[in-house]
Formats: structure tokens, C-alpha cells, sequence
């Protein structure tokens, strides 16, 4: 893309001189201004004080005022290509992910975009969205900020749909198959970006895909950087698409993320996402199924340490009969680290015959630590199966006692203890690369 | 020369609550110790105490290993040093792999008890600990990890040594594959001690009612392989009520206590005594008051 020019704070102006800049069309500069009506009309959500208003910490005020609305990629994007580890036998082994395509964001512009000849062959789209708008616009009509993530949610959702710049667009065909991941990487190095990455992916019928969404930064720059995310996934009929999403920002990024499936008749969707970075996340993590013999599935692990403060909103909804949902959330929490867990499974009055389940489990590592956790179900069908279950607890002292006795240290005691507690989110997790990924950054945490 | 452990005049308390009154023992490697007494005479204490558990503190009195106080230590270097205790009621780690924890356990006691690679026992080491993932997302992490797993026995050799005390003891491979202790039998816990204990190989070895909730195929399997174990090089001590897995063993001393304190010592044959006529007896000799270790 060309060069920047909605420079100055977050402003109408902006908004229309980014539209402008990109050459848009006209239904997507309207879009853009009646979503910067409604950013000026929403209120400031006061999501991070804790869903019941119990924690009393100071939590770092994020000044929206001071972001740049557009900020172009620089010249320090690190390494991306062989990050990957994976274990063979008890050799750990680096590895580069065959990859089916690659998009990388670095700060507001794509500068870089891949496609296997395979992929391309197959006829999958694979684009940024900026470049989706000029070549498939009736798609990006069709599926941005219509049916899913809509503009009037909240103030970011606002934001976003008024200012998103970049973003990932995955189209694929009717019947393609494909094994290796598309892989969309966001990278910001710049204090005082403002951030709107967004996704989205339709997959046709019988379709199946995987998708790996990171988020990363450099946190030596300091200042702060606002990403107000979103991901919009579709899946098609008899499709699968497994999402993967570990987010691993710098300490300097508030994060803002609204993630959600509509999922299709007998299509999955797998939400596979990782809470480690960042200074504050609130995700809004949604999955609903529309056709029925859907099935979605859920599985995150969160780990806040430090200041860290993870919020999380989940919902399984069930708005077709016979459709099936399994969400599990680990969350390990350490030194001043806070966790908000909203999680409900919805099971709308055509839901009958609905079968899905929610757990959340709760470790504390320290005494500063603070988590407060509310799982519930709304149900207004009949002759459905719905279960919640949740556990909250210390480390506990005895059992590393026990691995003490067997010459681990107190702190290769707990870090077992912890990398134990979230194997039964890890071990859950299908691909192999993201996998070692997130047992790997687990220990990094405990270090 | 054998290896000894010298309690000397232990006193323990709990919550300011004293429950050891002064135990004097010595335990030799390759030699079988027996600890008998009625429930809460404070066997399981004595046996935690000596690991180092941070619940009791130790108001006077010394325990000596290899002619150095250890009470100072924390249970890790303890066990650095040799000392090692099969837990009556082994805790439950879920998702922790048997092996692997097995193996980085091996590592650990192999290196032995060095002071300059243990670390406080702090969780806030570095930096606020938040640990997100910094601008150079190559190969540093990766790295991290390639070190750590390189620092570990050697996956053969370990596959060898598993291989070898699975054998000596009669178990599958499977039962090391699965996560420690999770989901175990009572039988199986107590066997999942005994095969540590055998790939540990520690010189003293507290095993603290290997023979309870047993029945008596799964006794006579424990009892077979702590009886394979022993060597020159392991002294044990075991703490039960029953005679029934002695037979396994060839015991040298049996001592029994009651309300924090030794009161008897002998040989293979005050075990048989106490199976035929009780503790009563004893309790008698020593002068002491019926039924006062409930209240422990």
C-alpha cells in the first residue's frame, strides 16, 4: 500500500483520509463514517474493573487520544520462519512450519502476503483485506462487519469498523482440503499505534483448514499500543477450521480482541487460543451455531503474570437443534497477575436437543494474584444436555513437597506443577508446532 | 565407610504443639530398619522431618547425615544428598509424565546436592516475570529449551535404567507413560514409590507404610522389590503395622514408638512379638498412659 496519511490523532478526518489514501469504495467510506458516529456516541466500557467491580487495583488507563490512527511498518520486522519447535522422540528440534500462506502485518500494512502454489491451485483466496476490497469486493461486502462482529457492539468495535487498516482475508473453495496452516502474524514496534487488525475466514463446504493468528511486539520502545482486533470466522457446511491464536504481545499493548464463529450445518469450529502477552486483554471469544450437527469447540489457556490482566468473555450459543458445544479454559495466574472469566453457555429457544459443556479451572500461584470467575448457563430450550464445572485453588503445598522430596527445587516444582495444569489444554491441541509453542512459552513464564 | 543418618534428642512441633519428645536413632546404609508403633505414635512425622517438610519445625535436637547437619536444607538438596521417602499417601500430579518428571528427578540427584546451582526459594527471579514474547520471536526460545533438555540424562541411558528397574520390579512400561500418580490405584501408587526409589537409588530410604490399603499379592510385590533393591549402598527404613511384608525382608532392627519417643528397640524378633500379644505390653514397660497417641 501507499504511504501513510491519516496522520494526527483519531479523528473523522482521519477516518475519511485513510479511506481516501486506500482508494476505497464508496459503501466502505460510508461504513467507515457511520461507525465513527457510533464510536463518538458509545460509552467507554468499564470492562477492566473486574466483571463485579471487586478489584480495587489501579489499572492502567489506556489514553485512546493520544494513538495514531494509521502507523506505517518500519524497517526491524525480526525473524518469522523458523520459530517453530517440535519434539521427535526427546530431541527438541527446531522446526519451519510447512506453511499453506502467510500474511504479515507490521504495524497498520500488510508487507508481506504468501500463497502455496497448492493453496492457489485449489483457488483459495488469501489476501490482505485492503487488497480484498479492490479485488473481491462483493465478498468483503458480503462478509465484513455484517452477519458476525457488527460496528454498534461497543466503542472498539466502533473504532475498529472506522479506522481498521491491513487484516487478513482467507477465503476457501467448496470441497479443498488443506493440512498446513495459513499463518497471519501482526507485529508493532511503534509507541502510541493504534491497532485494528482484523480477520476473516469463510470456508465452503466441506472444506477443511487451519488458521494460526499471532500477535507480536517490541516492548522496548515503550509508550503504548492499542490493538482493537477482530476476528470473524464462517464456517461453511460439512467444513472444519481449526483457529489457533497465540497471543503473545509485548507488555506495552492493551488489547482488545472480538473473536467469533457462525457456524454452518455440521461444520466445526476450534477455537484454539493462548493469553500470555500483553499489558491488559479483554477477548471476547464467541462461537455460534446456526446449522445443525454444528459443533464448537473451545479451548484457551491464560496465564497472567506479572501485571498482567486478562480478561475473558466466552459463550457457546446454540441457536439451531442438535448442535453440540465442549469449552475448557485453564488459567494459571502469578506474582500481581488478574483474571476475569465470563464464561456461559446460550442455548437459544430453538437450541432443543443441545448438548455442551464449559469448565473452567483456576491455579494460583501467589497470594497478589486475583481471579474472579463466573460460569454460567442460559438455557430456554427443552431437552438439552449442559454442563458447567469450575475449580479454583493455591498450588498446592504438599505436592511440591512431594517433588521436592524427589530433588526437583521448589521452583522446578511448581513450573512442573503449572506445565501439568495446562497439559490437559496443550495436549488438546491438534497441531504439533503450536503445541510445543505453548508448553514452551508456559515455561518461559515460570522462569 | 557405610553412611549414616544420627538423629540426635529430635524434638518436633506443629503448630507449637510438640509431638516428638527427643528421638535418638541411627540409621547405616545397607541395613533394614523397621519403625513400628500405633497410629499417631509419630512415625509418619518422624519420616517428613527428616525430608525437610516446612510444616514442623524442629525446636531442638539435630539430624545428621554424613556427618552434617541437614536441617538447615530444604527437601530438594536432602534428597540431593541421598535421603529419599516413599509417601505413604503419594500425591496425585496431573499432566506431569511419570518418565519425563522421573528423568529431570534422575538429572537432579545425579548432579548431586551442589550449592551454587540452587536457587532461592523465590518465585520473583527476573524482571516482573510477565515474560511476553519480545521482538525476536528466532530462535532464543527454542534455544532456552534445547539447553535444558541437553543438560538431562541422555534419553538411551535413561530408556536403559527405566528399562532395567521395570524389569526388577515386575512393572509394564505403560504405568511410567501415564501422568504421575493420576488416576492410580492404591497398589499402584505405592508400587509407582517403590520403582522412584529404585531408579533414585538413594542411600537411606524412608518408606513410610508401603504395605498399607494392600492386599496381600499386592504386599508380596512391593515387599519382593524393596527386598530387590536393597544393597550396600541403600539403607531402609520401613514404618508399617504390619509383620506380614517383614517376611520379604532381612531386618536387622525394629524400634518402636509410641507418643513421640522410642520406647523399644530390638531385632526381627520384637516385630513377631508385637503381631502376637499387641502394643499393650510395651506401653506397660515404658510406663506410659493407654491410648494417648489417639489424641496425636
Amino acid at each position: 500500500m501507499s504511504s501513510p496519511v491519516a496522520e494526527g490523532l483519531l479523528t473523522l478526518e482521519a477516518v475519511e483520509k485513510l479511506s481516501a489514501a486506500k482508494n476505497e469504495p464508496e459503501w466502505l467510506l460510508a461504513k467507515r463514517r457511520e461507525a465513527w458516529t457510533l464510536y463518538e456516541s458509545l460509552p467507554t466500557p468499564d470492562w477492566t474493573r473486574g466483571i463485579r467491580g471487586w478489584w480495587h487495583s489501579a489499572v492502567k488507563q489506556l489514553d485512546v487520544n493520544t494513538l495514531q490512527p494509521f502507523t506505517p511498518a518500519g524497517n526491524a520486522l525480526p525473524e518469522l520462519d523458523s520459530f517453530n519447535v517440535a519434539e521427535e522422540g526427546d530431541e527438541v528440534k527446531m522446526v519451519t512450519e510447512v506453511l499453506a500462506g502467510i500474511i504479515v502485518q507490521y504495524n497498520s500494512e500488510v508487507v508481506r502476503v504468501e500463497l502455496s502454489p497448492e493453496a492457489q491451485a485449489a483457488g483459495v483466496i488469501f489476501t490482505s483485506l485492503d487488497e480484498a476490497v479492490q479485488k473481491h469486493p462483493e465478498l468483503v461486502q458480503q462478509y465484513f462487519m455484517t452477519s458476525n462482529v457488527k460496528a454498534e457492539e461497543n466503542k472498539f468495535t466502533a473504532l475498529h469498523a472506522a479506522l481498521w487498516s491491513g487484516g487478513a482475508f482467507l477465503y476457501v473453495p467448496d470441497k479443498v482440503e488443506i493440512s498446513a496452516p495459513f499463518r497471519v502474524v501482526f507485529y508493532a514496534d511503534t509507541p502510541q499505534t493504534a491497532l485494528f487488525s482484523h480477520v476473516i475466514v469463510v470456508t465452503g463446504a466441506n472444506s477443511k483448514v487451519k488458521v494460526i493468528e499471532e500477535q507480536l511486539s517490541n516492548d522496548e520502545v515503550g509508550g503504548q499500543i492499542m490493538d482493537a482486533n477482530i476476528v470473524e470466522t464462517f464456517v461453511g457446511n460439512y467444513s472444519t477450521l481449526e483457529y489457533y491464536n497465540p497471543q503473545e504481545w509485548g507488555h506495552n499493548v492493551n488489547n482488545f480482541s472480538t473473536k467469533r464463529a457462525l457456524l454452518s450445518t455440521y461444520s466445526v469450529n476450534r477455537w484454539i487460543v493462548a493469553l500470555f502477552g500483553s499489558d491488559e486483554t479483554r477477548l471476547d471469544l464467541e462461537s455460534i451455531t446456526q446449522g445443525e450437527g454444528a459443533r464448537a469447540e473451545t479451548i484457551g489457556a491464560i496465564f497472567p503474570t506479572g501485571d498482567q490482566h486478562h480478561d475473558l468473555k466466552t459463550t457457546t450459543r446454540h441457536s439451531v437443534p442438535h448442535t453440540t458445544g465442549d469449552a475448557l479454559f485453564k488459567a494459571a495466574l502469578r506474582d500481581r497477575g488478574q483474571y476475569g472469566f465470563q464464561g456461559k453457555i446460550r442455548v437459544d429457544k430453538n437450541g432443543k436437543f443441545t448438548e455442551s459443556t464449559l469448565g473452567d479451572h483456576v491455579l494460583f500461584l501467589s497470594e497478589e494474584s486475583k481471579a474472579d470467575a463466573l460460569p454460567s448457563l442460559d438455557v430456554d430450550a427443552n431437552d438439552v444436555r449442559c454442563a458447567h464445572g469450575q475449580t479454583i485453588g493455591m498450588v498446592d503445598d504438599n505436592q511440591i513437597f512431594y517433588l521436592q522430596t524427589r530433588g526437583l527445587s521448589r521452583d522446578e516444582a511448581i513450573s512442573t506443577i503449572v506445565s501439568g495444569f495446562f497439559e490437559q489444554v496443550t495436549d488438546r491441541v491438534p497441531l504439533a508446532s503450536v503445541r510445543e509453542r505453548l508448553r514452551l512459552s508456559i515455561a518461559r513464564k515460570m522462569a | 565407610m557405610a553412611d549414616e543418618l544420627v538423629i540426635k534428642d529430635l524434638h518436633v512441633s506443629v503448630e507449637d504443639k510438640e509431638i516428638l519428645h527427643g528421638i535418638n536413632l541411627t540409621i547405616r546404609q545397607g541395613e533394614v530398619n523397621v519403625i513400628m508403633g500405633p497410629n499417631g505414635s509419630g512415625k509418619s512425622t518422624l519420616s517428613n522431618v527428616i525430608m525437610g517438610h516446612p510444616r514442623y519445625t524442629v525446636t531442638s535436637g539435630d539430624i545428621i547425615f554424613k556427618g552434617e547437619s541437614i536441617l538447615a536444607l530444604s527437601a530438594d538438596r536432602r534428597a540431593k544428598r541421598g535421603l529419599f521417602l516413599a509417601f505413604q499417601y503419594p500425591y496425585e500430579v496431573p499432566g506431569v509424565s511419570a518418565q519425563n518428571f522421573l528423568r529431570t528427578a534422575l538429572t537432579n540427584i545425579r548432579k548431586g546436592d551442589v550449592v551454587s546451582t540452587v536457587k532461592p526459594d523465590n518465585l520473583d527471579v527476573v524482571g516482573d516475570g510477565s515474560g511476553g514474547r519480545k521482538a525476536s520471536l528466532g530462535g532464543d526460545g527454542a534455544n532456552i529449551d534445547r539447553r535444558k533438555k541437553e543438560s538431562l540424562i541422555p534419553p538411551k541411558e535413561f530408556r536403559e535404567i527405566m528399562r532395567k528397574k521395570l524389569q526388577l520390579l515386575h512393572m509394564e512400561e505403560k504405568f511410567v507413560k501415564r501422568y504421575l500418580n493420576d488416576g492410580f490405584s492404591g497398589g499402584e501408587k505405592k508400587r509407582m514409590e517403590i520403582l522412584q526409589m529404585a531408579v533414585l537409588e538413594p542411600k537411606i530410604a524412608f518408606l513410610d507404610e508401603p504395605d498399607s490399603g494392600l492386599d496381600i499379592d499386592a504386599i508380596r510385590i512391593v515387599g519382593e522389590g524393596v527386598s530387590s533393591l536393597i544393597s550396600p549402598e541403600m539403607g531402609i527404613v520401613v514404618i508399617t503395622h504390619q509383620q506380614r511384608i517383614l517376611n520379604y525382608l532381612e531386618v536387622d532392627h525394629v524400634n518402636v514408638m509410641m507418643q513421640g519417643l522410642i520406647v523399644k528397640s530390638g531385632g526381627r524378633d520384637l516385630a513377631k512379638q508385637i503381631e502376637d500379644n499387641g502394643y499393650g505390653w510395651i506401653r506397660e514397660e515404658a510406663g506410659l498412659a493407654v491410648g494417648a497417641e489417639e489424641d496425636q
